[in-house]
C-alpha cells in the first residue's frame, strides 16, 4: 500500500480531531426538544380545535341538530361537521391562551384537549430526566384531578393536584421531576360538572 | 456479544469527531462537516429509541451524515468552498499544516467515487466489503477505484507509489 498516503489520511485524523470543538450531544438533545416544542405549540391548538369540533357534533347531535342531520339515522356519523359548540370552543381557546407566549415562556411540551367524558389520558414520550413545573389550565365549570405517572406502564406517581376549571382559568403548577429519560403519563380525571364540558392546556417548563 | 445497547451519549463520543473528519476529508470545509454531523446525531436521538436497537447505529449515521452533506453541497455551494476545491494552500481551516491542505485539496481533484472510496477506506476503516456493499458495486471495483486514487493521489502529493496491497 501507499504507507505515505496512508500515513497522511492518518495525521489528517488526528490533527483535525484536535481542533473539532464538538457541540456535545446536549446541544442534540436541546435542538431536537426545541423542534418538538414548535410542533407542540402550532399543533396544540389545532388538536383544540379538533376535538372541539368533535364535542360539538355529540353536543348538537344530543340537543337537536339541524334538519338536515335529524333525518340521518343516530348511529350514521354527519358528512360534514357541524360547527362547534361556542362555548366549549372558548374555553379551549381560553386555556391555550392562558399557556403563554412561547418565546417569552418557553415550554418544553404543551397541548391541550377537551374532557370529553371524565377520563383523560396522554402518553408522553421522550421527556429528558429533568425537575419540570406542569402547569395546568383548566376553563369552565368543575374541577381536574391531575396524576402524573412515570413510565409507559406502572403505578409510579410523580405528581398529584388538583386544579380548579375557571371561565378565566389562572392554573395550577405541579413539580414534576421525571427520574430518567423517557415516557411518562399524564392523566385528568373530570369532577363536579367538568366531564364534557371543561377545556383544559398544560405544559411542562423547565424549572431554571 | 454485548447485550447492552451503546447509549445516546456514547455512539456521540465515540463517532462525532470521526464522522466530521470523513466529511471534512470529502467535503473540504471542517465547520460545515461539524454542523451536518451534529444535525445527523440531532435526527438520531429523535429516533433514538429506534435506533438504539439497530445492529449499526453508526453505519445509520454514517449514511443520514453524508446524505446530508450531499444535499446541502448540491444546494448551496459557497464561493468558500468553491475556493477550497480550486485553490491550493492558504484558505479557510484554523491553521492546518501545508501537508493536510495538500491532501485535502488533492482528494478534492478525485472523481467522486473514488475520493468517497479513500475517505471510507482510510478514515471511516471500512473493509473493501462494506465499501462495496455501500457503494452498490462489485469488491473488484471498490479495488479498482481506490488503486486509481492512490496513484492519483501519489502523483499530485509526489510521494513515490508503492505495491498495492
Amino acid at each position: 500500500m501507499t504507507d505515505q498516503i496512508e500515513e497522511l489520511f492518518k495525521d489528517l485524523r488526528t490533527e483535525t480531531l484536535a481542533k473539532i470543538i464538538a457541540p456535545g450531544p446536549g446541544a442534540a438533545r436541546v435542538a431536537v426538544r426545541r423542534k418538538r416544542e414548535i410542533r407542540a405549540a402550532a399543533g396544540s391548538v389545532l388538536a383544540v380545535a379538533v376535538v372541539a369540533v368533535g364535542v360539538g357534533v355529540v353536543r348538537n347531535h344530543d340537543t337537536g341538530a339541524p334538519a338536515a342531520q335529524a333525518s340521518r339515522p343516530p348511529a350514521k356519523r354527519p358528512v360534514q361537521q357541524p360547527a362547534p359548540d361556542p362555548a366549549v370552543l372558548a374555553r379551549a381557546q381560553a386555556a391555550q391562551n392562558a399557556l403563554g407566549d412561547p418565546n417569552r415562556h418557553p415550554w418544553v411540551m404543551a397541548t391541550g384537549a377537551v374532557m370529553s367524558g371524565a377520563d383523560y389520558e396522554n402518553d408522553i414520550n421522550d421527556i429528558g430526566e429533568d425537575k419540570y413545573y406542569l402547569y395546568v389550565f383548566c376553563a369552565g365549570p368543575g374541577r381536574l384531578q391531575v396524576t402524573i405517572k412515570a413510565d409507559q406502564y406502572g403505578d409510579k406517581v410523580l405528581a398529584t393536584g388538583t386544579v380548579p376549571c375557571q371561565e378565566k382559568p389562572t392554573g395550577t403548577r405541579l413539580t414534576v421531576t421525571q427520574p430518567h429519560t423517557g415516557y411518562l403519563r399524564l392523566f385528568a380525571h373530570a369532577e363536579d360538572g367538568a366531564a364534557d364540558a371543561a377545556a383544559f392546556a398544560f405544559k411542562f417548563a423547565r424549572t431554571d | 456479544m454485548d447485550s447492552h445497547p451503546p447509549s445516546f451519549d456514547e455512539l456521540y463520543a465515540a463517532h462525532y469527531g470521526d464522522l466530521t473528519v470523513q466529511l471534512y476529508a470529502y467535503f473540504g470545509d471542517r465547520q460545515e462537516a461539524q454542523d451536518v454531523v451534529q444535525e445527523a446525531f440531532c435526527r438520531a436521538y429523535a429516533r433514538w429509541r429506534t435506533i438504539s436497537r439497530y445492529d449499526d447505529p453508526v453505519s445509520w449515521l454514517r449514511r443520514v451524515a453524508w446524505n446530508l452533506a450531499l444535499s446541502k453541497w448540491r444546494r448551496t455551494r459557497t464561493a468558500l468552498a468553491f475556493a477550497l476545491r480550486q485553490h491550493p494552500a492558504e484558505t479557510a481551516v484554523a491553521g492546518p499544516t501545508p501537508e493536510r491542505v495538500a491532501l485535502i485539496d488533492a482528494l478534492a481533484t478525485l472523481p467522486p467515487v473514488h475520493r468517497r472510496a479513500m475517505v471510507l477506506r482510510y478514515l471511516a476503516d471500512l473493509t473493501i466489503a462494506e465499501i462495496a456493499e455501500r457503494e452498490g458495486v462489485p469488491e473488484g471495483t471498490v479495488k479498482s477505484w481506490l488503486h486509481r486514487a492512490r496513484t492519483a493521489l501519489a502523483e499530485r502529493l509526489g510521494h513515490e507509489e508503492g505495491v498495492t496491497r
